[in-house]
């Protein structure tokens, strides 16, 4: 099979340079770590994370972990990516409504359940426990209540979770965010209003205004988030938390099973040729079913980390330890969110490899960080199944079902009913079933720029061989070379001394 | 059903495609020819007194290079032979004789070589200068 051949062939190149440069002592400068066969060639999957990664543990070792910080600090690059195609997704789906002005729009937008937009339910969560701490992101800035204007009011400053300025909705009945939205949210009603600002609605913003600055003014991917759904891959520690633990831990298994099948879908598909999904794609077989429902297993016994060499390791993770660490994350300076980053997974890698060797340490630290790398495009897209994105989602399918393309009437439809009552089918699988466009675009957008990361970690260290390559080349060269000069002078003087003996005997 | 567009990018490189990423990395992998500097005509001219391939000479140096990559050399533990020293000496024997009795040289001679030459007429001995204008063709053994 070609495609098996092709990643053979590359351990092949690479086992070559990396024999041919530890031949000659002067350049022996990287680790020894030759293997073949690795899992990652056979693999018919098209997901080529695990490739890229047994290429690197080649190639860097244990310098992995740092390179899994450094695309931490990167997340921005993807949060840009997505938010984009967030944007493009709404108005494509929205076209021929695309140039309406916001001035012509009533009130509310949506007008919906919060079912509807809280897909993973975390909105059921407090947020002031030591449990919700977790389930939310860095707060937005707030501003003080006017007197009879909404009670939870948002700084204009760029960032901050909105699910958690939702949940302080929820608590207050009203709230503003940043002069772009209001949100009525009765008390104990399961029906919310989402209404834009009036100050908003000046003539000057059009839908795709509104869309793009809304996007600009949330933070998607909160660091103390993204690791807390790491912990959460790797222990089951935060859904463990929550009083539906292993229906939360089935979703994550069910929506790891999702992008998995559409990064498998796409990556093997034609270069330049679209993909084309129909409906059944994203049911379950019964192997599928099944295997959610091992790994599911496996991850609230804690056999997923037995699996990667870590031995037995208590499964339920104390999330206190993480308290300091997960602090200097929600800090501003660059400086203190790098030390919160290198504190949470080294405190990861030390909480799965405790008890262990110092060998065995450390090949298992590379398991756990290839684990999470293999884990990222799930744990990122995770992170857009929260109420910003489906709100817009929503907004933009009320849009779309409007019979006029200048809908100055009342567009606050009831939105997309989403589904969490069905044996059948889950919230996370019905949602991602009704907006498949826009998410595997998301994850597209996810999965390649991982992809682009690892690729150029692989091409700057390959380049560093390549480069040791070409002066072992030249050395040789020049040594074969000196080696004819030495063999002709070594010749002459021999004949030389034949000559002179010759001389000598008839002398 | 609902069709996704491919995206590509500035490299040239489809990041979301798995045959696009190999073969990427399969490229990066090609090491540039460098040819090895021509050897002068004195130094060839010397040529003619090597001795010869020998194949003991060349085995020796072989297990003497493989003990400095940890390779046991001498006999084994229980003194009998060591198989794998002997079948150094049968591996280089059976090339080095393939190459001195089966081997082909070809040599080309390029056009431009400058010549001199002598011929004679009715007028006497002529002396000629001058430059080949084909290629010629030479045939040689190895020994």
């Amino acid at each position: 099979m070609g495609f098996i051949n092709d990643k053979q062939d590359l351990f092949n190149e690479l086992n070559g340079l990396k024999t041919v440069e530890e031949l000659f002592p002067k350049f022996k400068n990287i680790q020894k770590d030759l293997t073949s066969g690795v899992d990652s060639v056979k693999s018919k999957s098209g997901n080529i994370v695990p490739l890229l990664l047994d290429l690197l543990k080649q190639l860097i070792g244990s310098n992995l972990k740092e390179s899994f910080d450094e695309l931490l600090l990167k997340t921005d690059k993807i949060e840009t990516k997505v938010k984009k195609t967030m944007v493009s997704t709404i108005m494509k789906n929205t076209s021929k409504k695309k140039d309406f002005n916001l001035q012509n729009i009533q009130n509310p937008l949506l007008e919906t359940n919060v079912k509807n937009i809280d897909i993973e339910g975390t909105l059921k969560i407090d947020p002031d426990t030591d449990m919700g701490k977790f389930y939310y992101g860095k707060a937005a800035k707030t501003i003080p209540a006017s007197v009879n204007g909404p009670q939870v009011n948002i700084d204009t400053e760029p960032g901050g979770d909105f699910t958690k300025f939702l949940s302080d909705v929820k608590k207050s009945g009203s709230g503003n965010w940043k002069n772009i939205l209001n949100v009525e949210w009765p008390s104990g009603s399961e029906q919310l209003k989402f209404n834009i600002d009036p100050s908003y609605q000046d003539g000057s913003k059009s839908f795709e205004n509104f869309l793009t600055e809304f996007l600009d003014s949330v933070k998607i991917l909160d660091l103390g988030l993204l690791l807390s759904t790491i912990l959460d891959s790797l222990f089951g520690a935060v859904s463990s938390l929550t009083d539906a633990g292993s229906d939360w831990l089935e979703n994550k298994m069910k929506l790891k099973e999702l992008v998995n099948k559409v990064v498998d879908k796409e990556s093997l598909s034609k270069p330049g040729e679209p993909t084309v999904y129909d409906t059944n794609f994203f049911n379950f077989t019964d192997d599928e079913k099944r295997k959610i429902n091992d790994a599911t297993i496996a991850l609230t016994n804690g056999n997923n980390l037995a699996d990667l060499g870590c031995g037995l390791v208590e499964n339920s993770v104390d999330l206190r330890d993480f308290d300091a660490a997960f602090n200097l994350l929600t800090e501003s300076s660059p400086s203190s969110i790098k030390k919160g980053l290198t504190e949470s997974t080294d405190k990861i890698l030390k909480k799965s490899t405790n008890g262990l060797d110092e060998d065995n340490k450390k090949t298992v630290g590379l398991n756990i960080i290839s684990e999470i790398f293999d884990n990222l495009t799930t744990i990122i897209f995770s992170q857009t199944i929260k109420p910003f994105n489906v709100v817009l989602q929503q907004i933009g399918e009320g849009l779309m079902n409007q019979d006029t393309s200048n809908p100055s009437i009342n567009v606050g439809a009831p939105g997309v009913q989403i589904n969490n009552s069905s044996l059948e089918k889950s919230s996370v699988e019905d949602y991602f079933q009704k907006f498949r466009t826009l998410n595997i675009c998301i994850i597209k957008d996810i999965y390649s720029t991982i992809i682009e990361f690892l690729f150029g970690l692989v091409k700057k260290e390959v380049l560093i061989l390549l480069k040791v390559r070409i002066e072992i080349l030249l050395s040789t060269q020049f040594q074969n070379y000196k080696l004819h000069i030495d063999k002709a002078r070594e010749l002459l003087k021999n004949v030389k001394n034949i000559l002179s003996f010759i001389n000598n005997l008839s002398g | 059903m609902s069709k996704i567009s491919s995206n590509t990018s500035e490299s040239n490189i489809d990041f979301s495609k798995a045959a696009s990423v190999i073969k990427a990395l399969i490229g990066l992998f090609k090491v540039p020819s460098l040819p090895a500097p021509p050897v002068s005509k004195r130094i060839a001219l010397s040529a003619v007194l090597r001795p010869g391939l020998d194949y003991n000479k060349i085995a020796q140096n072989i297990i003497s290079e493989s003990s400095k990559v940890g390779v046991v050399v001498g006999d084994n533990d229980d003194g009998s032979d060591n198989i794998t020293e002997k079948m150094e000496f049968i591996r280089v024997k059976a090339i080095c004789e393939a190459i001195i009795s089966d081997a082909r040289i070809t040599i080309v001679n390029l056009p431009g070589q400058q010549i001199t030459a002598t011929g004679g007429n009715a007028g006497g001995p002529v002396q000629v200068y001058g430059t080949s204008i084909t290629t010629s063709n030479g045939y040689g053994v190895i020994s």
